[in-house]
């Protein structure tokens, strides 16, 4: 305990004159260099403008199914049906991105200004975290393409009534 | 290695006391909801494919439920908890990755079964479940098992530096070391594993019979009472192994109002905890195993449907008091035994007060989510047991 009391108040720079210890940059602490305080830009600038784009086109495309739906011209309307069979990945496309913007942008911190995300992590041998990360792929690999060749049969098969 | 001292505030005591209770709470109920997965080694029962759908549309309108308990038992847990979920999910690595690994393999598999084009064949579906109802439950057992026996650490709260395993050895086995070093109560974990085992796999059995339709399924709810009677054997086994461990088991204790929170080995120390508190425990744990037995014998050896209520109530019981035992009355809930100080107990590795009371105000809550559930349960259970017809012509049947 003295020796976690000791190093919490240990003078770690001096600005000007005025001592800083540990306590007062809490997390700040532990980085060692100025250009670790943000996260890498350009990752996350591109990321969230795909997903909010993203999220514009869908409003667009619905709008555009809505309008056609009140026309009565939707069966018809070749280009908003092709519109819509291209957009059906774009969902998953734009959550991805999301999760990216979150999840990049949010370093160096797991707490923001408390614990960097160096800190928090378990110190665990690099061949574990592959191969769950080797063993978890290939079952999701697998699975998504079990998952669209479901899919893919039940377009096939159209819808019901259609026969 | 010694402890931050334990600020011991009444205030911060009783919530850290307030929330292991609700984990037990939590943890009985997901040891009765384990009858999906245990159900999920069934399959075999069945003789042709409509008897299969009837076991796997019986279990699918459930399992949801059961991954939804596990959940919250392990968000709670974690929650209330936090230095226990770096601890053992950091440490014990393989054993949880292995745990997620099964239950990922379930969620899908009920979807895709019965699917055409599902790519790797309705047996690769039926294996996963099965491999989910096996390897899932046994190792979640095993782990709790740990709860008992200790685990290999050392974690030094001032520098907050935590080592799994020793690094000498070169191989580290990241938790699977429960199920093979025998001198530190692999024999324990593994009988509490079987035993976690045998109770959902017969409770997955009671359940069946009480859901299929008694005239439709009349060959597989025969051949389920048949399951019951041998697991039941199984489990007598297993339970034998596991009373004989927590009679002679060294426990880990240790005082709550030391602010140093030493823990020690003290002999008999789980019988003591059976007994303390008035032996409200003993009570609560001899009644669980009279509707456990109530259950089996109702269905199993005789021919009502309705075992799995009495067996399940019972379940429930039995699991919130092995989780009481653990970690109340002053007993370390995630033992060390590299290092006895390293322990955790519900004192040491509680989130702040501040934490805990908000988590409380929100508990409140619970009540009325169970009581959703148990009304959206009563109301499928009110339209009757599942028929071969409601297979043949649902178009939402799995």
């Amino acid at each position: 305990m003295e020796a976690a009391k000791a190093e919490f108040y240990k003078v770690v720079a001096d600005v000007n004159g005025v001592k800083v210890t540990r306590a007062d940059l809490m997390g700040y602490g532990y980085l060692t260099d100025p250009t670790k305080l943000y996260p890498p830009v350009a990752p996350v600038f591109y990321s969230f403008h795909i997903m909010v784009a993203l999220g514009f086109w869908f409003i667009l495309l619905f709008l555009l199914a809505y309008v056609s739906i009140l026309k009565g011209t939707f069966e018809n309307n070749t280009l908003v049906q092709k519109l819509a069979v291209l957009s059906v990945p774009l969902p998953w496309i734009g959550t991805s991105f999301g999760w990216m913007t979150a999840e990049i942008g949010r370093q160096p911190w797991t707490v923001f200004g408390v614990l960097p995300t160096s800190e928090s992590v378990t110190p665990i041998a690099l061949q574990n975290v592959q191969a769950t990360f080797f063993l978890f792929l290939t079952a999701f690999v697998i699975l998504g393409i079990a998952e669209l060749k479901i899919l893919f049969t039940v377009v096939k098969h159209g819808p019901k009534g259609a026969h | 290695m010694t402890w931050a001292p334990i600020t011991v505030d009444a205030t911060h005591f009783y919530l850290q006391f307030y929330w292991w209770i609700i984990v037990a709470v939590l943890g009985g109920l997901f040891l009765f909801m384990t009858f999906v997965q245990g159900g999920q080694t069934l399959f075999h029962v069945a003789k042709d494919e409509i008897e299969e759908r009837g076991i796997l549309n019986s279990l699918g309108r459930k399992w949801e439920l059961t991954f939804t308990t596990l959940v919250m038992f392990g968000g709670a847990l974690y929650a209330a908890f936090p230095l226990f979920y770096s601890v053992s999910f950091g440490g014990a690595y393989w054993v949880w990755m292995l745990i997620l690994f099964a239950f990922v393999l379930q969620a899908v598999s009920y979807e895709y079964m019965n699917r055409t084009g599902n790519l790797i064949g309705k047996g690769a579906y039926k294996f996963f479940l099965y491999f989910n109802g096996v390897v899932g439950i046994v190792l979640i057992g095993a782990a709790v098992g740990t709860f008992f026996t200790g685990s290999n650490f050392t974690y030094d709260p001032a520098t907050r530096i935590l080592e799994w395993g020793t690094a000498k050895d070169g191989f580290n086995l990241r938790g699977l070391e429960a199920a093979i070093d025998f001198k530190h109560g692999a024999w324990f974990n593994l009988a509490m594993g079987v035993l976690v085992f045998a109770v959902a796999r017969i409770l997955g059995a009671l359940w069946l019979i009480n859901d299929l339709d008694e005239k439709d399924f009349a060959d597989v709810v025969a051949r389920l009472r048949a399951v019951v009677k041998r697991c039941f054997v199984v489990l007598l086994v297993a339970l034998v192994i596991v009373l004989y461990g927590l009679i002679t088991l060294k426990g880990y204790a240790y005082d709550i109002h030391d602010p140093k929170g030493t823990v020690s080995l003290v002999a008999g120390k789980y019988l003591q905890n059976l007994l303390a508190f008035g032996a409200i425990q003993l009570i609560v744990f001899l009644v669980g195993v009279v509707l456990f037995v109530l259950g089996v014998f109702q269905s199993g050896f005789g021919s009502s449907r309705k075992g799995i209520w009495a067996a399940g109530l019972g379940t429930v019981l039995i699991g919130i008091i092995v989780f009481t035992l653990a970690g109340l009355n002053g007993t370390a809930f995630y033992p060390s035994y590299a290092d006895l100080q390293s322990s955790l107990t519900i004192q040491n590795a509680s989130g702040s007060k501040y934490t805990l009371m908000v988590m409380a105000w929100v508990s409140v809550a619970v009540p009325f989510v169970l009581g959703y559930i148990i009304y959206v349960w009563y109301q499928m259970k009110k339209q009757g047991p599942i028929t071969k017809e409601e297979i043949l012509t649902d178009d939402h049947a799995y």
